[in-house]
């Protein structure tokens, strides 16, 4: 690679982590990056984000740093109050822009050094933020080890043996995120694909998950993104299993309406859970989590059996969602559980 | 003889929403379909949408107010366009005969072929209107607006 290339590469690489981590920038920074060469090109392109988080572009008028216009109508030329931060979308929603924004570096039809204005964004679900510190959001889904290992690797992640999970420092949050994969990235063994179990956040040097919605929303967005990049692109199915979350209430309606069509009246509902009448016995099953329990009693142990996802599989589904196969499936085996015949299972529900 | 039918499929959607449903363009057998040939229609319906969406993909999406607002309740506002890490992971395992999915690299025979293994393995279940079509059972008459839910399953343990 020629050396402006390299240098190049390096300053855009340099400029997304900056956004990533929101460092701030003072205007002597700024006054200093833009006489580099290579970086005053791209600060031109980039959307930057005040203290009180207005989304502007620079100026350079009158040899001063400055800001200048918002995406739509000119703004008015002021120097900034505070440091100024690499805008993520996070702002763009924040500040109402991102539409404007796109429209706006679509029709100048400019580059940007990295992914900025028409950056992926993901954000906690309604589910997700009731549903305990564990993001649930990709679970089930299947990788390819060693591509997922090349690809968390080029995002900056590392895969640790002992702990079974591939985690991210977010240096600048005092966080890390973490993918668990059953089995581990690295002790797969060859014949076992290993499936997402769950992302979650934790303080550095510390295990115990942060709840979502205390993960600062940049932290969060670049994890998810770099999971999704690798379900996507790494899946063991050979395509892409355009993941999307399912909800309770989704579930809900889909037990409903196959209980009715396969005539099991023994299936009713009882606030996150769907109940259900057998001949052995009466058993809910948690429409969020799977979990099973015998009423009066403890949780069943009853999980999904060896390697239930054989790559995708182009039929039209009415819900996709592997916790939703699940505990559809569980719904339909304890409706029937006096044809039970796997030994393991009716020890389970007898015990 | 083959013809075109236009059925629908649940599906569930947009939170809150609940069930809903989409439709399908199959080509069926005039009669009676059974089960194995109402899940190659199926597939191969699907196969071509998802190709027609994964093109669509690789193509920049300018956002709108309306797509914005439901793509956060989902929880992700996807742009389409390169993603980052891609090109080095596809280099990467060039060399080791390793193939990333990419657009268009989908073939129907193989689609087919693992989705009649699931259903012979019970992983799915097909539903016509208010009966079930299964692989032993008779052949279903599917005409011009019938009702089709596939509904996925898992095999379980107990642990």
């Amino acid at each position: 690679m020629p050396a402006a290339e390299e240098a190049a590469t390096r300053a855009r690489a340099a400029l997304e982590a900056a956004m990533v981590a929101q460092d701030a920038f003072t205007l002597a920074d700024l006054a200093g990056l833009r006489r580099h060469p290579v970086v005053a090109p791209m600060l031109a392109t980039l959307v930057w984000v005040t203290e009180d988080g207005v989304t502007r572009l620079l100026g350079n008028a009158f040899g001063a740093v400055h800001l200048t216009t918002g995406p739509g109508a000119a703004g008015s030329r002021r120097a900034p109050a505070g440091p100024l931060r690499i805008a993520h979308p996070v702002h763009f929603v924040a500040d109402g822009t991102w539409v404007a924004w796109q429209e706006r570096l679509f029709k100048s039809a400019k580059r940007q050094p990295f992914k900025q204005v028409f950056r992926e964004l993901y954000v906690p679900t309604e589910e997700e933020l009731m549903g305990g510190p564990v993001s649930r959001r990709y679970d089930g889904h299947q990788i390819q080890p060693r591509q997922a290992l090349a690809l968390f690797t080029s995002r900056g992640w590392a895969a640790a043996r002992d702990a079974g999970d591939a985690a991210r420092a977010f240096h600048s949050y005092g966080l890390v995120a973490r993918v668990k994969t059953d089995p581990g990235l690295l002790t797969v063994a060859e014949a076992d694909l290993p499936a997402i179990d769950g992302v979650s956040f934790t303080r550095r040097g510390d295990y115990l998950a942060q709840p979502l919605d205390a993960v600062p929303p940049v932290a969060f967005s670049e994890a998810m993104r770099d999971v999704d990049l690798v379900v996507s692109v790494a899946h063991a199915g050979g395509v892409d299993p355009e993941a999307t979350a399912s909800t309770t209430e989704m579930r809900a309606a889909l037990v409903r309406e196959t209980a009715r069509l396969l005539k099991l009246g023994n299936i009713g509902f009882a606030g996150q859970h769907a109940v259900i009448t057998g001949r052995l016995g009466e058993y809910s099953v948690h429409l969020g989590s799977g979990t099973v329990h015998r009423r009066p009693g403890g949780a069943v142990r009853i999980i999904p059996a060896g390697s239930q996802h054989r790559g995708r599989l182009f039929v039209p589904f009415a819900d996709d969602d592997p916790k939703t196969a699940e505990i559809i499936a569980k719904v339909l085996l304890l409706a029937r559980d006096h044809e039970i015949k796997d030994p393991a299972i009716l020890e389970r529900l007898r015990s | 003889m083959t013809v075109a039918v236009l059925v629908s499929a649940t599906v569930t959607g947009h939170r809150r929403r609940g069930v809903r449903e989409h439709d399908l363009v199959l080509a069926l057998p005039a009669r009676e379909v059974t089960a194995r040939q109402l899940i190659e229609a199926a597939v191969a319906a699907e196969v071509s949408a998802f190709q027609a969406r994964a093109e669509e993909a690789s193509l920049v999406r300018v956002l709108t107010k309306k797509s914005l607002g439901a793509d956060l309740a989902h929880g992700a506002v996807r742009t389409g366009g390169p993603r980052d890490g891609v090109e080095f992971a596809r280099a990467e395992f060039a060399w080791a005969g390793f193939a990333l999915a990419g657009p268009g690299q989908v073939r129907l025979a193989d689609a087919v072929d693992a989705a009649l293994l699931a259903f012979g393995d019970g992983l799915f279940k097909v539903f016509v209107g208010e009966r079930e079509l299964t692989d032993d059972g008779p052949a279903l008459p599917v005409t011009d607006g019938a009702a089709l839910l596939f509904l996925r399953l898992v095999p379980l343990a107990g642990a």
